[in-house]
């Protein structure tokens, strides 16, 4: 092959990559927002750690703080209730469930370094039946 | 140890690069700001040693060039011609076309500042890049220097402005009678 050639396909190849890359970056990338059922919920686990905090700050006190930050990210008000038996796992409910971006969003916000001595870690992100509206409708 | 704080420095620039980018696909800004702020940080430690070295290699060429002959630089430095200052402010009053630098000046308003660093440029450039070149130019004088015993030494040369034929050392030595 000679090397015009060579350099041709190397270009044609170039842009390819070029506009595939973009193309996929935008994909994983773009904020896509859709509605939710109202009734809908999403049940968040969530494990803390604190380290060195402050004297007579609880961790649930902390965590709190940040998943109130987290939700005005995502323009919802969290239920906070810590897991039964431990004083490390909380688990976060919001209604109505967020869409795939405000999951992402969500996830993102919590495991941020936003609050001084806390580092939170998502265990798990599940859809929840609303149990009486489901009731009430069978 | 060179080598290690290099490749340290290198994988420091790479993966905070990386990790920016992860955290801000995930959403975690504060992540990402602190990631940023390494990758910042290891990218100005990584152009000043680059920067550094260059130098240095530099230093090292200066130090290892001959020194120039000295009498060529005085030669040189005393035979320096006048240079004129400000010649671009000057303004032929029946030009009208060419009057942009005054006008500049007096509209802008920082014509001041404007010729102050031109003259501070131009007294930094007189002392940096005369000296060098008169440096450079004396080394290349050395190569075509007289050496001791030539037939027409330099002194006889220098007190001639131009070959005398009438000479009759000069004529026997070109082989020509008149």
């Amino acid at each position: 092959m000679s090397v015009p050639a060579r350099r041709g396909l190397l270009l044609v190849a170039l842009v390819l990559g070029v506009v595939v890359g973009v193309h996929v970056l935008r994909q994983a990338t773009m904020s896509t927002h859709y509605s939710t059922a109202p009734d809908s919920r999403l049940v968040v686990v969530i494990d803390a750690a604190a380290n060195r905090s402050e004297p007579g700050v609880e961790i649930a006190d902390m965590v709190d703080a940040q998943v109130d930050v987290c939700g005005l990210e995502v323009a919802r008000v969290p239920d906070i209730t810590p897991v039964a038996g431990t004083d490390d796992h909380f688990t976060v409910t919001v209604q109505p469930a967020l869409d795939s971006t405000d999951r992402k969003q969500l996830r993102g916000c919590l495991e941020d370094w936003a609050v001084d001595h806390l580092r939170l870690e998502v265990r798990s992100m599940e859809d929840e039946v609303v149990e009486e509206e489901a009731g009430g409708a069978g | 140890m060179k080598t290690i704080a290099w490749l340290v420095a290198g994988i420091t620039l790479l993966a905070a690069a990386v990790y920016t980018f992860v955290s801000l696909a995930r959403w975690e800004w504060n992540r990402a700001l602190f990631f940023a702020i390494v990758f910042v940080a290891a990218e100005v430690g990584l152009g000043i040693a680059l920067v550094l070295r260059r130098l240095a290699r530099v230093e090292a060429l200066v130090t290892d060039l001959p020194a120039p002959d000295p009498g060529a630089r005085r030669a040189l430095r005393d035979t320096r011609g006048e240079q004129e200052r400000f010649a671009w402010l000057r303004v032929d009053p029946t030009e009208v076309v060419g009057r942009t630098n005054v006008f500049i000046t007096l509209l802008v308003g920082g014509g001041v500042i404007l010729s102050g660093g031109a003259w501070l440029l131009d007294k930094l450039a007189s002392s940096t890049v005369d000296p060098r070149r008169e440096q450079r130019l004396g080394r290349e004088l050395d190569g075509i220097a007289y050496r001791p015993g030539l037939l027409v030494d330099e002194v006889d040369t220098l007190a001639r402005p131009s070959l005398d034929r009438d000479d009759p050392r000069v004529r026997s030595f070109l082989g020509t009678t008149r």
